[in-house]
């Protein structure tokens, strides 16, 4: 009960930005698709799949936004310590934010399937439900070790702090799961291959479950030292 | 009367800086405790410490007769809190903050919160990011007022507040305290605020507690005299609770003017001379 509240006014504190980031998103989304038809591009470097990897790119991302905005308007209004008065022990504040992130995150996910499916009826293009799981799985990996790297940070650097750590946050996962490719193929070479996994299918999954764990664990850190944390 | 807060040799520091020292005091039920002392005396500190916002380092501080505030969680349903810096979430509007604290606070009154907000007339849909210095302490005198809280802690609450506004609040906490087993503990600059509702006086300068008195008992017995060094001599050292040199002479603020010595004349006080003089003197 006292999670959903906080996840509620977390909500509420960022729903204005979260919609007007969605919109913003589906927009560029079917502009990088349009786009790459047209010109029928590949930023390989950048992003793999093109104009779809880039529209699923741009959605997640942005969908980010407004929720790694929350510390900094939590910090300037002093709710950041506020929350500490309600009778909610402090390892519910930390999982609520942990929820919270992880919604946005699902919210990302679904919208970026959702849209490029639309767009590739729209646009009378190929939909490859394998790639595209395995493009949003990348990208919602990413976007989990940010967050795992985020959280503990800003609990023990302060939310003042907080424009740094989230562009370090985001950038070190970015860069790192660009070359995602080597972890698969990791995965296609002895031992593990001899698992015989069918990775075209498997692959995401075992993405996100990797992603996940690693949330988890962040979540830990996070409640140690939120714990140990005085609000001066 | 049981104490719904008592804090004994409470002790914190910021590095080498003693902020806090021996800081030692109550809060009855059916009290409230004037919280008194220049910025950066330690007030905000100190309940920074009861909340367990920060560590302490030493002493013991007791809510309802239990310590560990942050292990007890469910004890701060029974504390409002109205601090001066921090706040509720900015972006929510009040209808939104009814929604939340519904799940937040198990005890709490969504009738009491409704009625606060008509009474102090604050606007339902509007950011509470968005309003004054006075309507922020209202909206949160409101939400403290509205879980069925037995103490309140209040930090600058009535700072900000227009004169009508802040009658309206001073009745609405007579009101609270007036329930059983209820009390408040306030910070405030306003020694007329003070002066109106404390039952009690704790004064604390540079992180030491100067005073801890009944109110009604300092102005029936605590008095002001002016002495020279030999009068002072004579003092009683027990009723001396402190001092002051202008020139060759000493203003003395003694507990008990029934014990000076005859001959000297005690001088009647006033909230303001009390607070300036303990909130300063050597």
């Amino acid at each position: 009960m006292h999670t959903i509240g906080l996840v509620m006014t977390n909500y509420y504190m960022i729903y204005r930005s979260l919609l007007m980031y969605a919109a913003l998103s589906i927009t560029i989304a079917g502009l990088s698709i349009w786009v790459s038809d047209v010109l029928n591009y590949s930023v390989p470097f950048v992003v793999s799949g093109g104009g779809q990897g880039l529209a699923i790119r741009f959605i997640m991302l942005l969908m980010m936004f407004p929720t790694l905005e929350l510390s900094k308007i939590e910090a300037k209004s002093g709710y950041d310590k506020y929350v500490l008065t309600l009778p909610i022990y402090r390892r519910t504040i930390v999982q609520s934010y942990y929820l919270f992130y992880f919604l946005s995150i699902i919210i990302g996910v679904l919208l970026s399937y959702g849209s490029i499916y639309i767009y590739t009826l729209l646009f009378q293009l190929s939909f490859n439900s394998n790639h595209v799981a395995e493009w949003i799985a990348v990208d919602a990996v990413t976007l989990l070790v940010a967050g795992a790297i985020i959280f503990p940070l800003l609990y023990h650097f302060g939310l003042e702090k907080s424009e740094g750590i989230i562009i370090v946050g985001v950038l070190v996962p970015f860069f790192s799961l660009s070359k995602v490719g080597e972890i698969r193929n990791l995965l296609e070479r002895s031992p593990l291959s001899s698992f015989n996994l069918d990775l075209s299918t498997y692959f995401p999954y075992l993405l996100l479950l990797g992603g996940i764990l690693v949330f988890l664990l962040s979540m830990l850190i996070a409640l140690f030292i939120y714990s140990k944390k005085e609000f001066c | 009367m049981s104490n719904l807060l008592e804090i004994k040799n409470l002790r914190k520091s910021y590095g080498d800086k003693v902020v806090l020292q021996d800081v030692s005091f109550n809060v009855p039920s059916g009290a409230i405790v004037g919280f008194i002392g220049n910025n950066g005396a330690g007030k905000s500190t100190t309940f920074k410490a009861v909340l367990e916002l920060i560590h302490k380092e030493s002493g013991t501080v007791k809510l309802f007769g239990k310590e560990n505030l942050n292990k007890e969680v469910k004890l701060k349903e029974k504390i409002g809190v109205v601090f001066d810096a921090i706040n509720l979430p900015s972006n929510l509007t009040i209808k939104q903050l009814g929604k939340v604290f519904v799940k937040v606070f198990d005890s709490w009154d969504q009738n009491e919160f409704e009625r606060l907000v008509d009474i102090f007339a604050l606007p339902r849909n509007k950011k509470v990011g968005s309003f004054s210095r006075g309507m922020s302490m209202k909206i949160s005198i409101a939400v403290a007022l509205s879980h069925n809280a037995q103490l309140l802690i209040l930090d600058e609450a009535t700072g900000g507040l227009d004169p009508s506004s802040r009658e309206m609040v001073l009745d609405e906490l007579g009101n609270f305290v007036k329930k059983d087993g209820c009390g408040i503990v306030l910070s405030s600059h306003i020694m007329s605020d003070i002066e109106r509702i404390a039952t009690h006086l704790v004064i604390i300068n540079e992180g030491k507690i100067t005073l801890n008195e009944e109110k009604d008992k300092v102005f029936e017995k605590y008095a002001f005299v002016d002495l020279d060094n030999d009068q002072l001599t004579l003092l009683n050292q027990d009723i001396i609770i402190a001092q002051r040199k202008h020139g060759a002479l000493f203003t003395v603020l003694v507990s008990d003017k029934e014990k000076l010595p005859s001959g000297i004349v005690a001088q009647t006080i006033t909230m303001e001379e009390i607070s300036v003089f303990l909130t300063g003197s050597e």
